[in-house]
């Protein structure tokens, strides 16, 4: 019985020995750990030329400290910027912990495919990182730095927090795009960084047709975008008829549900969207909270007030973006059926659209004052 | 087998090893391949294709129920005679090898694309080989406990992508039945050969004490199969939608992706890991069941020795099959011709069963 112990003892050492030859050890000083990663595009006499790469890489010194560097490569193609990248890094490059991709828009223009198919197969990479459109160079914003560490965990903060208000959802990871990309009848979707007066913040979102990049839109619109697109998400809806007059609603909570038919071969939706949530302020509407007369026309008001500025941006998009970012494709595909050959971006675009909002008030906070 | 009379397998031995022999590594893979054909309706395919493993415990069942106490090796000895009986076997012999190479070879290629990268095949397979022979040398009722703690752990990870009904869509299922008849059909045809693996029962069930159970029991392992692959093309589908399902290699696995756990950073991780055990026991039994069936050839050569020999053909054999895309360019066809042959096998020993019957009256 002693003996059989030593022998299976000696077994695993040896087993250990043969697993780590030729396996070198690194000590963290020696590493460049990838958080972020920008992809971008030169352009050369109006054409497409290089592929430019950066990324932003956490770096150990020896005394412990944590700096954050920032490294660009550029060649034909991605993997040869890969390769010119450790030219000029004096470190092993890690990756398996990227916090956000910067795609820059002109990158975007051009299609996100190239992107997507090498962040697919890579086996070390981190799929559950978030993906961002910047306005201008990406590198830029990965270099950006004021107070924070590093400007991936900013930008990652910045998108995971975004829930909060503007209907933001969270359907922007890496993962996500993989889901999205080549689905019937969907499109992908992506938040959109820019800088302002120096400083970095969410500026809106970009809509894609298939890979490319169609168009940026600011935050208002991006508001309407999201509340129409998402469900369960958050945000301020107001009704202002002054500076001194105005009601702040925040929806809690939203459903969203879309039903289309077909009349004549042509198409058309019917998106309803319920939300529930409470009054964040009042100065309009007197005795909100004991008259059920006033609550009623509150309601009204103001899903008539959403529904109207949905129907614009409606309207906005089929005449001017003529994409359905608002994945009504996805819908229709699961109605009339799947691999028919259709382009469910042309019959949104000329599809009938709409829009009905049911506001429910569910709270008034602590009084009325 | 002389010591079938000694070792006796209770009901949830019997019913883990069942499961344990239908599940591997191509399930994970399965909604990929079924997708392609059937779309959307690919679960449609999973289920009806189990119709393969049920139509199977209805045939063995008549075998068992006129031999109770000799397993197919002899059973098929004595009705096709001696050489036939003996090719028969030898063919079954190559098929629980191949098989059994084919999981070991397909799980190097999955952990090789999702955890350990930077091991080369040859290290990661002559290991996982050696804990394989390891475990059959120690025999039946070993391995028919790891299956029992393995069948835990499947159920655990098989359930556990239920977060992504909260992520998913049923818009990504619908319209159920829209890819057409011919496609699901089409895909029933793929779904039959996942099945295969069920043919085991038929060299286990002497060491069963009731045989009037046998049948009752492959048939509770068998529903649960059909269950838990259907789920998993379900689920696939239901969070991926069909068009991104044919993409990734392993949907399954991108699908577990949905699984959020506070502390673990990544399940999949965690799922590829543990999966690991599920395919281990997987190719244990098939290992022991060559391993019975050589020592039925050559009864004198001795375990050991057999173990041994067996440990180097099942390396080579798997080291041969290579990168995940060749291997399952060949192992498509290779499995229907084996299941196909298997199938006849044994439907034809049941009809001269039949007749012998009819003679003795």
């Amino acid at each position: 019985m002693k003996k059989k112990k030593y022998i299976i003892f000696l077994v695993l050492i040896v087993l250990y020995i043969f697993m780590m030859v030729g396996q070198d050890r690194v000590p963290v000083e020696e590493l460049d750990i990838v958080n972020g990663l920008g992809y971008d595009f030169r352009k050369k006499n109006g054409e497409y030329a290089n592929y430019i790469i950066s990324y932003s890489a956490s770096v150990y010194k020896p005394n412990l400290e944590k700096v954050n560097v920032v490294q660009e490569g550029e060649a034909l193609n991605i993997g040869e910027v890969h390769q010119n990248k450790q030219k000029r890094t004096n470190k092993r490059i890690i990756q398996g912990q990227e916090r956000v991709i910067i795609i820059s828009d002109l990158y975007a223009q051009n299609g996100i495919e190239t992107l997507i198919d090498e962040r697919f197969r890579n086996p070390e990479f981190n799929d559950m990182a978030y993906v961002v459109v910047s306005k201008g160079k990406a590198e830029d914003y990965l270099a950006y730095q004021k107070e924070y560490i590093s400007a991936s965990e900013l930008i990652f903060g910045l998108i995971d927090n975004a829930t909060n208000y503007n209907f933001f959802s969270k359907d922007y990871k890496v993962v996500d795009m993989y889901v999205r990309l080549d689905s019937e009848g969907r499109n992908i979707v992506l938040p959109n960084v820019g800088m302002e007066n120096g400083v970095m913040k969410l500026s809106g979102s970009s809509l894609f047709n298939k890979d490319k990049l169609v168009t940026n839109i600011d935050m208002k619109k991006t508001k309407l975008l999201n509340f129409l697109k998402y469900e369960n998400v958050r945000g301020i809806m107001s009704i202002e008829k002054n500076y001194r007059e105005y009601i702040d609603f925040y929806v809690e909570n939203t459903k969203r549900k879309v039903t289309c038919y077909k009349n004549n071969g042509k198409y058309g939706f019917n998106i309803e969207v319920d939300c529930n949530g409470r009054v964040n302020n009042n100065e309009l509407y007197k005795d909100i909270l004991n008259d059920i007369e006033v609550k009623k026309k509150f309601e009204n008001d103001i899903s008539e007030r959403v529904e109207n500025q949905c129907k614009d941006f409606i309207k906005t998009m089929q005449l001017e973006y003529k994409v359905d970012c608002l994945d009504l494709g996805r819908d229709a595909a699961a109605t009339f059926g799947r691999k028919t050959g259709v382009d469910w971006n042309d019959i949104v675009t000329e599809a009938d659209i709409n829009v009905n909002v049911k506001v429910k008030v569910s709270g008034y906070g602590r009084g009325d004052y | 087998m002389n010591n079938s009379n000694k070792i006796v397998l209770s009901k949830t031995n019997f019913i883990a090893l069942m499961i344990g022999s239908m599940v591997g590594i191509g399930c994970l893979a399965l909604p990929a391949g079924l997708a392609k054909v059937a779309h959307q309706d690919c679960w449609i395919s999973a289920l009806v294709g189990g119709i393969y493993p049920i139509s199977f415990v209805g045939l063995s069942s008549y075998i068992i129920k006129k031999c109770p106490n000799d397993n197919i090796l002899i059973a098929s000895k004595t009705y096709f005679g001696k050489i036939l009986g003996s090719i028969f076997n030898f063919i079954f012999l190559t098929f629980l090898i191949y098989i059994g190479c084919n999981v070991i070879a397909g799980y190097s290629n999955l952990m090789r694309g999702y955890v350990v990268g930077w091991l080369t095949p040859f290290k990661f397979i002559i290991i996982c080989v050696l804990i394989v022979a390891y475990s059959a040398y120690s025999g039946i009722k070993t391995i028919s406990k790891v299956c029992e703690i393995a069948a835990i752990i499947l159920f655990i990870l098989a359930v556990s992508p239920i977060q992504a009904l909260r992520s998913g869509s049923m818009l990504n299922v619908k319209p159920i039945l829209g890819s057409g008849i011919q496609p699901i059909l089409s895909g029933v045809q793929d779904a039959l050969y996942s099945y295969s693996g069920i043919e085991i029962m038929l060299l286990f069930y002497p060491y069963i004490k009731e045989k009037k159970k046998v049948k009752w029991y492959s048939l509770a392992s068998a529903t649960f199969v059909i269950i838990l692959f259907t789920w998993i093309c379900f689920i696939s589908v239901f969070y991926l939608s069909p068009d991104i399902v044919t993409k990734s290699q392993w949907p399954f696995i991108l699908a577990t992706q949905s699984v959020t756990i506070s502390i673990i950073n990544n399940y999949s991780y965690f799922f590829i890991l543990l999966w690991g055990i599920i395919g281990m026991r997987c190719v244990m039994i098939y290992y022991y069941s060559s391993m019975v069936i050589i020592e039925s050839f050559m009864p004198k050569i001795g375990k050991k020795w057999i173990c041994l020999v067996l440990y180097f053909v099942f390396v080579f054999v798997a080291l041969k099959l290579g990168n995940e895309i060749t291997r399952r360019s060949i192992v498509d066809d290779v499995i229907k011709i084996y299941t196909i042959i298997n199938f006849i096998v044994v439907s034809v020993l049941c009809i001269i069963l039949r007749f012998k019957k009819d003679e003795s009256k």
